[in-house]
């Protein structure tokens, strides 16, 4: 009983670190996965091409007054909500698409998934 | 038949140098304002009055005043239109122009700004109220038509006073941040509506 007693505090340390651990590679500090940041400004893409692999991050922020979205292009799919000035969109990459944006059609964006 | 006459004005440019020298000063700030509507053909014609006699709360007045004006058409659109490009786009405007007028209202406030209830907010109000009375008289291609050649007109005529007139009679530099930013907004609008003029001819 003793013995039980004095092992759980490293059972608890043990259990918070490695819940610690978990919760930073979700944050996405893998070092295996890349970030690739678009920026949406005068109601362009920048860049409109991305290359990344399968499990990289993207992150669009909108820096434009007025909204934007995300819509992939094949199916028409909203992968984002409305983004207002200032708002940002993750996306996990998985295969490669068009996408473009839901409110303006014309703005236009590439996901290129490399091998 | 008006956006025809809203184009190719650079030709105009040294007989309106002229012009303006003859100019009372006291019409000057309606010339700017018939500029920034487009409402008249005539007006839009005679080239803006100089930099100096806008002040920043002119040019915010201007400015809440135009984005009012283009949701409110976009929503009598929306009200009579049955046609999807046209709804689509005045979907459009009312979403883009709230989030302009949102934040020209924003930095209004903060910079203390009061927008000034001066000739040009009166005016801009009155020939917008003609331009709304028209539009309620019109019903399907003609109602669209109206609609759309009015967006490509005003489109042109704001692109064009903010780039001459708003950007560099603006004294705080927030404010010319903002008139530049909306820019690219409203030269996709233009687009919008051009492709849109082209389908209803």
């Amino acid at each position: 009983m003793i013995a039980e007693r004095s092992v759980r505090p490293w059972l608890v340390c043990m259990l918070l670190f490695g819940l610690t651990q978990h919760t930073f590679e979700a944050e996405g500090h893998d070092p295996a996965v890349n970030r690739h940041h678009i920026t949406i400004s005068s109601f362009e893409f920048r860049p409109s091409t991305i290359r990344a692999r399968p499990g990289d991050i993207i992150t669009w922020r909108n820096e434009d007054v007025v909204p934007h979205s995300i819509v992939r292009s094949e199916d028409a799919k909203n992968l984002s909500v409305v983004l207002a000035h200032g708002d940002t969109f993750t996306y996990i990459v998985g295969s490669t698409m068009n996408y473009e944006c839901g409110l303006h059609s014309p703005m236009k964006g590439v996901v290129i998934v490399l091998p | 038949m008006l956006n025809t006459l809203c184009t190719s004005t650079g030709s105009r440019t040294s007989s309106l140098n002229q012009l303006r020298s003859q100019i009372p000063d006291l019409l000057k700030p309606t010339l700017i304002l018939g500029f920034v509507l487009a409402l008249n053909a005539c007006n839009l014609n005679a080239s803006p009055a100089p930099q100096a006699e806008l002040s920043d709360a002119n040019i915010a007045a201007i400015v809440v005043g135009a984005n009012k004006i283009d949701i409110t058409a976009a929503e009598i659109a929306l009200a009579r239109s049955s046609n999807k490009d046209v709804i689509q786009f005045a979907r459009t405007m009312i979403t883009d122009h709230k989030a302009v007028l949102s934040s020209a209202v924003g930095l209004a406030n903060k910079l203390e700004l009061t927008p000034v209830d001066n000739e040009l907010v009166a005016s801009l109000a009155e020939q917008s109220r003609n331009h709304e009375a028209k539009l309620k008289t019109l019903t399907g291609e003609e109602f669209d038509r109206a609609y759309i050649d009015h967006e490509v007109a005003y489109h042109r005529a704001v692109i064009d006073v903010i780039e001459s007139q708003l950007i560099p009679g603006a004294n705080n530099a927030e404010l010319k941040s903002l008139l530049t930013s909306v820019l690219p907004a409203f030269r996709a609008h233009l687009g919008h509506c051009e492709q849109i003029q082209r389908e209803l001819q």
